[in-house]
């Protein structure tokens, strides 16, 4: 059963086109992992689902209704960054009873054991949290809703190494105990394809990629060699990313198309194994040139 | 397997409003603080004049609790405009809430507002009615007024809280229109100050306060009240319905 369904999905703002013509679908019981460069669309994506935003053009549905104004999805959705809006009038404590009011499967012990697990006091003010400690709270209202639908933008916003890393495991322990819908958005791949299931790529407000983790990680292949016997090898194939690696020696992050790796071999070409995160970043490239030449007219 | 939870409008408003009263529980602290400020006013005392006649002086000093009455609708106007700020309104929508459930909570903790302001206005007249007399032992009091049968004072505050109520409409507009374009503050504001100017005997705005203070009738005056209430905040709801949650 799919959650989540958007069909030719876009939105304008006043000067911007930030999504143009999306159209995938999530189904229940999954991670997904919602990657993109600064600026992608991601965000809004997100609040589109979330019901805040209105579609300009095209359809999104959740749970088979319209999310925006939709009390249904409101009630079974939340979603959670590092902007939440929580009243300043109340503690932590009171924030939690009063989350725990709107959200039928709320777990208040999960939310107690974990604010005493990251030592957060119960009697502090959510506005008066460090930016880490406070996507830390978010994150710990977000996980014990236990919302059918649960989103995440950028929740390890201001987190350090060794919270983030908590966070994911407990993310992953409660996916398994509660399965649910998840959505996650993140720019660092490489922190989450542990977990992920799929990764819906998004670049400039465009579609670009909606696969398994395990798919995404065999997409592409890098090969190096001499640029003059790589050429023989791109002809016909769709190339990334293309780069100088030494003087006589090319980097080249082409698209696994199964027979790349016997056809390298056969050339006496050396495959490099790409990261997700690394095809992801090469895919969605929109810099001019490399960073170095940025430096070049003052060196 | 996770199941979806039916969503109630009706539960969802109940919770929104006791989650508004006690994130908006600082717009009271404001009310104590504005009745005081006018009750303070009110004992200078509203006019004063004396009279001579040989050897005797009449000095007679009037006082009246309109300061405390137009003070706490122009209290109750404002809160209505403070339901709409940013740090209020987001916050519903970490929780559950669409636009109808949010607009609907929001009426319920304005009138709310009013229902205090109501009770407390015609209470705090009879406080000051009070300081009056212990303060000036010696003077003549005149009793007319000074007494209140209990359905008096309970009159005054269903009229008061009316009162209130319209205004809280009134303000609820005004808030709904500057939220969804600040323009609207400089708009209504150039209005507002515009036909004040031009204010005379039979101007707009004493007209209008005249269609609801010049009611004699108790039922028609809570008629136009309510009807006219209903209108504003109908009319709040319907022009935000396709708004945007921006956060």
């Amino acid at each position: 059963m799919n959650v989540i369904e958007c069909r030719q999905l876009s939105k304008v703002y006043v000067r911007k086109q930030a999504l143009s013509d999306l159209s995938f679908s999530i189904r229940e019981h999954t991670i997904t992992g919602l990657i993109g460069r600064n600026g992608a669309g991601k965000t809004t994506l997100l609040k589109l689902i979330a019901g805040f935003y209105r579609p300009t053009s095209g359809e999104v549905s959740v749970f088979s209704e319209r999310p925006f104004n939709s009390l249904k999805v409101s009630q079974n959705m939340i979603y959670v960054d590092d902007q939440m809006a929580l009243p300043t009038t109340m503690n932590l404590q009171e924030i939690l009873t009063m989350t725990g009011r709107f959200y039928p499967f709320f777990d208040r012990g999960l939310a107690d054991r974990l604010l005493d697990y990251f030592s957060i006091h119960v009697r502090a003010h959510h506005q008066d949290l460090s930016k880490g400690l406070r996507s830390t709270f978010n994150m710990i209202l977000g996980l014990a809703a236990r919302c059918p639908l649960t989103i995440l933008d950028e929740p390890t916003t201001g987190m350090d190494v060794a919270v983030r890393k908590d966070f994911y495991r407990a993310l992953l322990k409660e996916y398994l105990a509660h399965p649910r819908t998840i959505i996650i958005s993140s720019h660092l791949l490489q922190e989450l394809d542990h977990m992920l299931e799929d990764v819906v790529l998004i670049d400039q407000g465009k579609l670009r990629l909606h696969l398994p983790i395990d798919e995404l990680k065999q997409y592409a292949v890098g090969i190096v060699g001499h640029p003059e016997q790589l050429e023989p090898l791109l002809a016909g194939r769709e190339v990334f990313h293309q780069d100088l690696v030494s003087t006589s020696r090319s980097l080249v992050i082409v698209r696994n198309d199964g027979y790349i790796h016997e056809a390298a071999v056969r050339h006496g070409l050396e495959i490099v194994p790409i990261s997700a995160e690394d095809i992801c970043v090469y895919m969605t490239k929109q810099t001019k040139g490399r960073i170095d030449d940025v430096f070049i007219r003052s060196e | 397997m996770m199941y979806l939870s039916a969503a109630n409008s009706w539960a969802i408003t109940r919770k929104l409003y006791v989650y508004k009263l006690h994130a908006l529980i600082g717009t009271f602290t404001s009310l104590v603080f504005v009745q005081l400020l006018a009750l303070a006013l009110s004992l200078g005392g509203s006019s004063h004049s004396s009279y001579g006649l040989g050897d005797f002086s009449v000095t007679v000093d009037s006082y009246s609790t309109i300061n405390i009455f137009g003070f706490t609708l122009i209290w109750v106007f404002f809160t209505a405009i403070t339901v709409h700020y940013k740090s209020y309104r987001d916050a519903e929508y970490s929780f559950v809430t669409n636009r109808l459930t949010s607009h609907l909570s929001n009426v319920a903790f304005l009138l709310t507002a009013s229902a205090v302001g109501g009770l407390t206005v015609p209470l705090l007249g009879t406080l000051l009615k009070l300081i009056i007399y212990w303060t000036t032992p010696d003077t003549e009091l005149v009793m007319s007024h000074f007494t209140q049968s209990p359905i008096e004072l309970l009159v005054g505050m269903f009229v008061t809280a009316l009162a209130a109520s319209l205004l809280s409409s009134l303000g609820y507009v005004v808030g709904t229109l500057v939220q969804m374009n600040k323009l609207w503050i400089l708009i209504l504001s150039g209005l507002f100050l515009t036909l004040l100017s031009r204010e005379h005997k039979n101007g707009i705005l004493t007209s209008m306060v005249k269609f609801y203070s010049g009611e004699t009738s108790l039922a028609f005056f809570s008629l136009k009240i309510v009807i006219t209430a209903v209108i504003l905040y109908t009319f709040a709801i319907l022009i935000s319905y396709r708004m945007e949650v921006r956060r």
